[in-house]
């Protein structure tokens, strides 16, 4: 697809992950993140023409946030976007802002995605979200067991709880490398089994210690036209795609019979159209929005195309990890940092930052000249980000 | 003549002439001759004899009077049942009365089921509706090409025709046994002092379970005049019927007028056919009688009369002089006296029982001689109201005989008085009885409401000495803060005040109240211990005023002791019991206190400025929370009362106005009741202050004294809300909820524990609760059993949190996991172990007299759980998928493209995006795809409640159902041992299913 005009990210601004940010209020947890964007950036809010806001609805139990925080973002007297498609929101917002660039509408574009989870009451906002009729008497928020049952299933227990916990561990040495992550637990591999024994459980073999936080911070990205981009950054990572791919219903996705998850779906449609056909080895890093250890292990092989146990192999042979064949999330992913409307935009700032070589001290040891970011919620929502260290041809 | 050939005479007179207009039906009186022939031929051929009673049961129609006539031919006693009736009070008539028949509506069935077996009298049941049950004839049948040949009745003038049952204020009902002279003559009597003609027209809405709506009825035939019959009172269409039909009169009670005065629609419509309305039953306030003439420029005649005496025995004249006030004066053909203790005529303007003579007098009440003798003793029926008759020969009624006060020989009607007291400015209602009194034999003494608090008994009393003869005076006063007690239709229960004695009511408890004795009491329990720490003093305390008393605090290096009486206090402090309380409570201040005299101190004040340290905080006994408004609407929905509401469909508004008012509907469709803020087209409207509101609903206000005093204005069908004192339960004010207290929950752990939970176990669990009753526990289970202790005892794993934070947690009203990963909860120990304890023990109930309410009224929690999946809309293929629930089955509709089945429904094929149609029943029975043990849950955001874990979901493969269509579902709990994928269930559904998710308690495996 070929786009009108090419869109770089050329600032990306984070604030601290934490559970609970009693410090500041919403406008400036968020003008940490815009401050830190527009830093890095090189530019003022001055030089901002649009800004896209979003986080996921309600969680704050706060209507129309974008205006109060409009101090915060420094949307004063400018055009304003809100975006709220639920866990996708953060890379609903990077969509959103590079059709605005791509489109001519505007050359610079600032997009702030934020969540400030200890003021509201994320269960609530989701089991009455999307079919409260039936799922609010059985779901327990965010939380299901049934992959890690079926991953038991397929794979045998011992493998595959070794697996999760060994995902879980990676993503924690990972953590621990971004001083800006929430949790930063200082997990061992010696530690493996003794967590699997007493993490305490949540619902079936999911345990707390595989988990997602609930965090408090904002992120905020600053995009700019090729010619824009060009002048102002050094090396702006270029988004040479995306796509979005949506399941509607939630039910008769569990079962005996194979589905064609929606990550897959998109996956499979991206990499074609962009003529990846090995992306293990075309592709050089995946910041994966992976809400437990249980997901992100199931969900490599969805998104790389793999088959049977190619994916657990990744994760027991360190592929995974920062310095091996393929890293998956050096930041330490959604497992250790998760302010959920920022969460999916941390994912395509991560991959930018990788490609842009300003990841500090979780910079992966090598280039990066293709990354792919996901970013996941709703029933069955996928948004998948290809970014490019080459200008898009 | 009896009432038969009265009937007879009537239908050769006017034939073809219109005698009932019924809504769409036009009765002529030769149809109308003709029905009642018909069903008096079928009633003959059913078995009916002369002088059998059959009940009629039927709300206003043609049928209803059709059913009297015919009775009344073949010489057998109609007997009316009073619609608003509830069933033990039919049952005790059918009893009582022996009828052999009854012909009931359709309506009323319910009432029969309930009460059929305890009614072995009964014979014969004909039925007026659509579908008649079995065993059960219908009206219609009889009706419908039955023979008309003319019945002739042969009943003697002396026959009975009706026994009408009375719901006297005392004892039970009584059978009054009303002859066809009694009619024929009541009839006679006010036809002639109407002044009634041929081709009027009366607009009929009272019950005709009632001798008014009855007599006007039978009236009308005797002149040819045209009755718009309708089933009930309907303030919506009462003008329009009125300028239809072109009414000339109506007869109706006083709540009546006040509507009718209410409504602005009558300015749509042509009212100048009007030419008068009678008024009976109640008398009517000047001020409404005076508005109505101005208003429609139409006289209200008054009149009086009992169903003793048939209907009416005196009525204001329609053109003469009326006397507002005044019952008016004697019917031709009887004779109203009014008579002494001894029988004797009183002279005019002195009062006297009304007594009646002539033919409108009853036969007697049935079964019951004595009661007969006594009312028809000396030739007289004693009526038992007093009146007194003026030299004109108006009679106005001045009370009940037996309300009457002997005062030293004088007799005094506390009417008089309370009717006195009522016009002063203040007063609102006043209710005056005798006494008992050594000297007197009685005293006077007054209640009073008070429109005006600053009203004293002086000025009751000042009142009465200035318009009232000195014996009448009343020599006690008392100013009732809570209303009168009153009966169900708002009559003020003289006989219940007269219990009270000369003390009044027993005044209701007052919410807890701050007392010294409480403050000094709880004085121990609150030594902070920091503050009295190297401190030894003996303090003492002088408590002046009510509710005083002298106490020591005595303090020993960090020990304290608080005795009563002063013990060598080496500081004492004197002061008010009032003052003493608001130091505590922190309202005034103590210093300003004691600089302002108020708190005297002699000894060593320095020890005084320590001892501010001593103590904790008092806190003051939880009163009772207030009733409100909200609560009173937010509970409907709990109290539904399924009879009540039960074919009634409307939607009620209520203004609440003044502070903790707002605007409600209950919307009440055919059973189901929703009530919603904000006004929603209702039929009805209410208006009415807060403060009423919630008197009315807790009783102390009665609803319709509220509406005739004013105080609560109604809007549109009147005739609905009558209906709605039925659909709620009585409401329960929210009862003060004792503190939970951290001990408490310790304390109880033991008789709490979970032996599934517990087993296989064996570890010390400690617990540091800190602050404010904290303290620090040890849980040590032991494969099995539980021991709580204090303190800690070498304990695996430790949990340290507020004592605020545990409470919350155990209420169920913070989330433990939360409190955890926030910090609030810490854990120190063998954290895995914790998980385990989640399961030890039962749920905490807080020491709530709540709690055993819930117990005793299980629809407030049923509903609450079923309210939850039904507060969304379902849409149709949801809807169906839910209905069916009811009949146990299990529907899923098939994508007609790739043939996939979707559980639950869905209107389109998530996969192939075309609309799905086709349904498929499935299951019930099928296999474990996949199951999920849910250990966490979090608090459900709408309820607050936290589901009690685990629990199992899981997505059930049903018969029929391949691959991924599979339905998600919870599994029964006990089958935690044996869940697996593959295992074999079957729902296991609820006896009561409303279309709901909840319908399926849960699956359960197939052993």
């Amino acid at each position: 697809m070929k786009k009108n005009r090419n869109v770089g990210i050329i600032g990306v601004g984070q604030s601290v992950y934490s559970s609970h940010r009693e410090e500041v209020n919403q406008p400036e947890m968020i003008n940490e993140a815009v401050v830190e964007a527009l830093e890095s950036a090189g530019v003022t809010i001055d030089d901002v023409e649009c800004i896209v806001h979003g986080n996921m609805e309600l969680f704050e139990m706060i209507h129309q946030p974008d205006l109060w925080h409009v101090l915060g973002t420094g949307a004063y007297g400018k055009e304003t976007l809100r975006v709220t498609t639920g866990g996708t929101t953060g890379a609903t917002l990077v969509a959103a802002a590079d059709h605005l660039v791509a489109s001519g509408l505007h050359d610079v574009v600032l997009a702030i995605g934020f969540e400030k989870l200890q003021e509201g009451h994320t269960t609530g906002g989701i089991t009455n979200m999307a079919d409260p009729l039936w799922g609010r008497q059985l779901q327990t928020g965010a939380l299901t067991g049934m992959t890690a049952a079926q991953m038991i299933d397929e794979f045998g227990e011992e493998r595959a709880k070794k697996v999760a916990m060994k995902y879980r561990i990676q993503m924690d040495q990972h953590a621990m490398k971004n001083n800006k992550a929430h949790r930063r637990l200082g997990l061992s591999p010696d530690q493996a089994e003794e967590l699997a024994e007493n993490s305490p459980q949540l619902v079936g073999e999911l345990r707390m210690i595989h988990m997602c936080s609930q965090s408090d911070g904002a992120c905020a990205m600053v995009f700019a036209s090729e010619e824009k981009a060009k002048a102002l950054c050094d090396q702006p990572a270029w988004i040479k795609d995306h796509i979005t791919a949506h399941r509607e219903e939630m039910f008769c996705i569990f079962g005996d019979a194979p589905v064609l998850s929606t990550h897959r779906y998109a996956a499979r449609k991206l990499f074609g159209r962009c003529g990846i056909t090995n992306p293990r080895e075309e592709i050089d890093l995946f910041e994966m929005y992976d809400p437990s250890s249980w997901w992100g292990s199931d969900w490599l092989r969805e998104f790389l195309l793999l088959e049977g146990d190619a994916h657990l192999k990744m994760i027991e042979n360190d592929e995974i990890a920062i310095d091996g064949a393929f890293p998956v999330n050096p930041s330490g992913g959604v497992i250790a940092s998760n302010p959920i409307g920022a969460t999916a935009m941390v994912r395509v700032a991560e991959a930018a930052l990788q490609v842009m070589g300003r990841a500090g001290d979780h910079q992966v040891p090598k280039t990066v000249n293709q990354a792919l970011a996901s970013g996941f919620g709703g029933t069955m929502w996928t948004v998948l980000f290809l970014l490019t260290r080459e200008v898009p041809s | 003549m009896n009432i038969g050939t009265y009937l007879d005479r009537s239908a050769e007179t006017y034939k073809d002439a219109p005698y009932l207009q019924f809504y769409d039906q036009t009765v002529t009186f030769g149809d109308f001759s003709r029905r009642v022939n018909i069903l008096a031929n079928a009633l003959k051929a059913q078995g009916f004899n002369k002088g059998d009673f059959i009940h009629v049961l039927v709300q206003n129609s043609p049928e209803t009077l059709i059913a009297y006539f015919a009775i009344q031919k073949i010489g057998a006693v109609a007997g009316p049942i009073n619609g608003w009736w509830k069933a033990p009070e039919v049952e005790y008539l059918l009893n009582d009365s022996q009828g052999r028949g009854l012909i009931i509506e359709d309506q009323y069935l319910p009432i029969l089921d309930e009460i059929r077996p305890n009614c072995p009298h009964l014979e014969t049941v004909i039925e007026v509706g659509a579908s008649p049950r079995e065993g059960h004839i219908a009206f219609d049948d009889l009706l419908q090409g039955g023979n008309d040949q003319p019945v002739v009745c042969e009943s003697s003038e002396e026959d009975t025709a009706y026994i009408f049952y009375t719901s006297g204020t005392t004892g039970n009902p009584k059978g009054v046994l009303l002859s066809h002279r009694n009619v024929l003559a009541d009839v006679a009597g006010v036809t002639e002092s109407l002044g009634l003609e041929e081709k009027m027209t009366a607009l009929i809405f009272l019950p005709l379970f009632h001798v008014n709506a009855m007599l006007s009825c039978t009236f009308a035939l005797g002149i040819g005049l045209q009755i718009v019959l309708r089933r009930q009172f309907s303030a919506s269409e009462f003008w329009e019927v009125v300028d239809q039909y072109k009414v000339n009169f109506w007869s109706a009670v006083p709540a009546v007028y006040q509507i009718l005065l209410t409504d602005p629609t009558r300015q749509k419509y042509d009212l100048s056919s009007l030419q008068f309305g009678i008024c009976g039953a109640a008398p009517l306030t000047e001020e409404t009688a005076n508005r109505f003439q101005e208003i429609f420029d139409i006289p209200i005649v008054e009149g009086y009369g009992l169903t003793e005496a048939t209907c009416v025995s005196t009525l204001n004249p329609r053109d003469g002089q009326r006397k507002v006030g005044s019952i008016g004066l004697p019917l031709p053909g009887q004779e109203v006296r009014l008579l002494d203790e001894d029988g004797q005529e009183v002279p005019r303007n002195t009062p006297g029982e009304i007594c009646i003579r002539g033919d409108v007098v009853m036969k007697g009440y049935f079964n019951r001689p004595e009661e007969t003798a006594e009312t028809l003793a000396d030739g007289f029926l004693h009526t038992g109201d007093v009146g007194v008759m003026d030299d004109d020969g108006y009679i106005f009624i001045v009370d009940r005989i037996k309300d009457m006060i002997i005062r030293g020989g004088e007799n005094i009607y506390p009417k008089e008085i309370d009717n006195l007291l009522a016009t002063h400015p203040k007063i609102q209602e006043a209710a005056t009885l005798g006494v008992p009194d050594d000297t007197m034999g009685e005293e006077v003494k007054v209640y009073i409401i008070a429109l005006d608090d600053s009203l004293t008994e002086d000025e009751v009393v000042d009142y009465c000495r200035e318009n009232l003869a000195g014996f009448k005076v009343p020599k006690y006063v008392q100013i009732l803060e809570d209303d009168f007690p009153r009966s169900p239709i708002g009559k003020v229960l003289k006989k219940e005040m007269r219990q009270w004695g000369l003390d009044g009511p027993a005044t209701a408890a007052k919410g807890p109240e701050v007392t010294v004795a409480d403050i000094f009491g709880t004085m121990e329990s609150r030594v902070n211990p920091d503050g009295v720490a190297g401190i030894t003093a003996n303090y003492g305390y002088i408590i002046t005023g009510s509710g005083g008393g002298e106490w020591t605090v005595c303090v020993a290096d960090g020990a304290v002791q608080v005795k009563e009486g002063l013990h060598e206090p080496a500081v004492t402090t004197t002061c008010a019991a009032r003052d003493w309380i608001a130091i505590t409570l922190g309202k005034l201040d103590g210093m300003t206190a004691f600089s302002s005299g108020k708190l005297k101190v002699e000894g060593e004040m320095g020890l005084l400025v320590k001892a501010a340290e001593f103590f904790k905080k008092y806190q003051p006994p939880a009163a009772a929370p207030e009733v409100t408004v909200a609560d009173i609407f937010g509970t409907m929905e709990s109290r539904v009362n399924p009879d009540g509401v039960a074919g009634i469909t409307a939607n009620y508004g209520y203004i609440i106005t003044g502070s903790g008012g707002g605007e409600w509907t209950v919307c009440v469709a055919d059973g189901a009741v929703q009530v919603k803020e904000g006004l929603h087209e209702p039929a009805v409207t209410t208006t009415c202050t807060a403060k009423d509101w919630i008197a009315i609903t807790l009783g102390k206000l009665d609803g319709m004294t509220a509406f005739t005093s004013g105080k609560l204005k109604v809007e549109g069908d009147m005739g609905l809300l009558t209906k709605a004192a039925q659909f709620f339960k009585k409401y329960q004010p929210p009862a003060a909820a004792p503190e939970v207290t951290v001990a408490d929950i310790f304390g109880t752990m033991e008789s709490r524990v979970n032996p599934d939970g517990v087993a296989g176990v064996t570890a010390n669990y400690g617990y540091i609760v800190t602050g404010t009753g904290g303290g620090e526990w040890t849980v040590a289970a032991n494969d099995g059993t539980v021991k709580v202790l204090e303190g800690l005892h070498d304990p695996q794993v430790t949990t340290t949190v507020s004592a605020k934070d545990w409470i919350a947690i155990t209420l169920g009203k913070l989330d433990g996991m939360t409190a955890f990963t926030s910090g609030r909860l810490k854990v120190e120990g063998d954290m895995g172990l914790l998980t385990k304890a989640t399961r030890f023990f039962k749920k905490y109930q807080a020491p709530s007299a709540a709690a055993e309410e819930e117990e005793a009224e299980p629809l407030v929690r049923l509903n609450q759980v079923l309210s939850i999946p039904q507060r969304f809309a379902t849409g149709p293929v949801m809807g169906k998928f839910l209905n069916a629930f009811k009949e146990k089955r299990i529907l899923a509709n098939k994508c007609p493209q790739c043939g996939r089945l979707q559980l639950p429904p869905r209107e389109v094929c998530a996969e192939c995006r075309v609309r799905a149609t086709e349904w498929v029943e499935v299951g019930p029975e099928g296999v474990i795809a996949t199951p999920d043990i849910t250990y966490y849950a979090s608090p459900d955001p709408l309820t607050g409640e936290t589901r009690e874990t685990p629990y199992i979901s899981a997505h059930f493969l049903l018969d029929g159902c391949k691959d991924h269509e599979t339905l998600w579902h919870e599994l029964k709990m006990t089958d935690f041992d044996k869940v697996k994928r593959g295992a074999r269930v079957r729902p296991v559904w609820n006896d009561k299913r409303v279309g709901a998710i909840t319908d399926i308690k849960y699956f359960e495996i197939i052993e």
